[in-house]
């Protein structure tokens, strides 16, 4: 790998961990698991798009593994990793096809998608109950989604600006 | 028409506004539910008719963890008043005394779900 791209990689993998520990402790809002901001996304949106998916699963992977070292326990990883994969394949699949002007619509599916996946693996250990929580997560991951999503586009769209050369 | 903004938002938007309206169904509904069922990993431990509880009580649910939850039985309303779980999102859920939004601790598979007390979920055409 370049080392101009390896070194931005890490950087971000920086910022990921930074948002999601710090995201970690701010006292949950709502008493409902799993509704967060989601801070950590706009990373993998802006290595998505600024980079290439190979990068953005490596950047993602090291997020989830260190991020549950720092600030989390073996449940938290367990959530982490389901919500992150389903949210990278979803999100990794349709960026190309969206294309930058709808980073939010890519951010709001891959916030559904990470939602969706928690919920079951909460169902998995918990029990069918889990599900009624359903609508109020989908509503959290599409006004989170759409929040992180307008932030990445922002980024994406100054990225020259921002990051003078980061076009190896 | 996939790619256009507009399109998203407004797929969007309508998630939203179905979701509200599934999540009133739930916790409005089936206000029969007097009925609390205490799940744990799985398992069912107990089943209590809330309506015939006249002195509040309390069950503490212990785990080979080490860890704890107390349950505190109220007439008509159950709620867990003490965890030592790390986020306590079931003590701050709450009393759950109808509807069908349970009262969950994620780290010790913790459920408390109401019922209508009997082997159906549902009784159509019923009073």
């Amino acid at each position: 790998m370049k080392t101009k791209k390896l070194t931005l990689a890490a950087v971000l993998t920086s910022l990921a961990l930074i948002l999601f520990v710090v995201e970690a402790q701010i006292p949950p809002v709502v008493p409902i698991a799993g509704i967060k901001l989601g801070l950590a996304n706009i990373v993998t949106l802006i290595t998505l798009y600024l980079l290439d998916r190979k990068t953005a699963g490596a950047v993602l992977l090291c997020r989830i593994l260190l991020g549950s070292l720092f600030a989390g326990n073996a449940v938290s990883l367990i959530y982490s990793a389901a919500g992150g994969l389903l949210c990278f394949i979803v999100m990794a699949s349709v960026y190309k096809i969206m294309g930058e002007k709808l980073i939010f619509a890519v951010s709001v599916l891959g916030a559904v998608a990470h939602n969706t996946a928690q919920l079951v693996a909460a169902a998995v250990i918990g029990g069918k109950a889990m599900f009624l929580y359903a609508p109020v997560l989908i509503i959290s991951a599409i006004v989170t989604g759409s929040f992180t999503g307008i932030t990445a586009y922002f980024i994406v769209k100054y990225a020259e600006k921002l990051l003078p050369g980061y076009k190896n | 028409m996939a790619k256009k903004a507009s399109f998203w938002i407004i797929v969007f938007a309508a998630a939203v506004v179905l979701s509200l309206i599934a999540m009133f169904m739930i916790k409005y509904a089936n206000k029969n539910n007097a009925t609390a069922e205490i799940w744990s990993d799985g398992r069912m431990l107990e089943s209590i008719d809330l309506n015939e509880v006249d002195e509040p009580y309390k069950i503490t649910v212990e785990y080979k963890d080490g860890g704890t939850n107390e349950i505190l039985v109220a007439p008509g309303e159950i709620s867990v008043c003490n965890a030592d779980c790390p986020d306590k999102l079931c003590v701050k859920s709450g009393a759950i005394s109808s509807g069908d939004l349970p009262i969950v601790c994620l780290p010790h598979k913790l459920i408390i779900k109401l019922t209508g007390g009997n082997k159906y979920d549902a009784v159509v055409g019923g009073n």
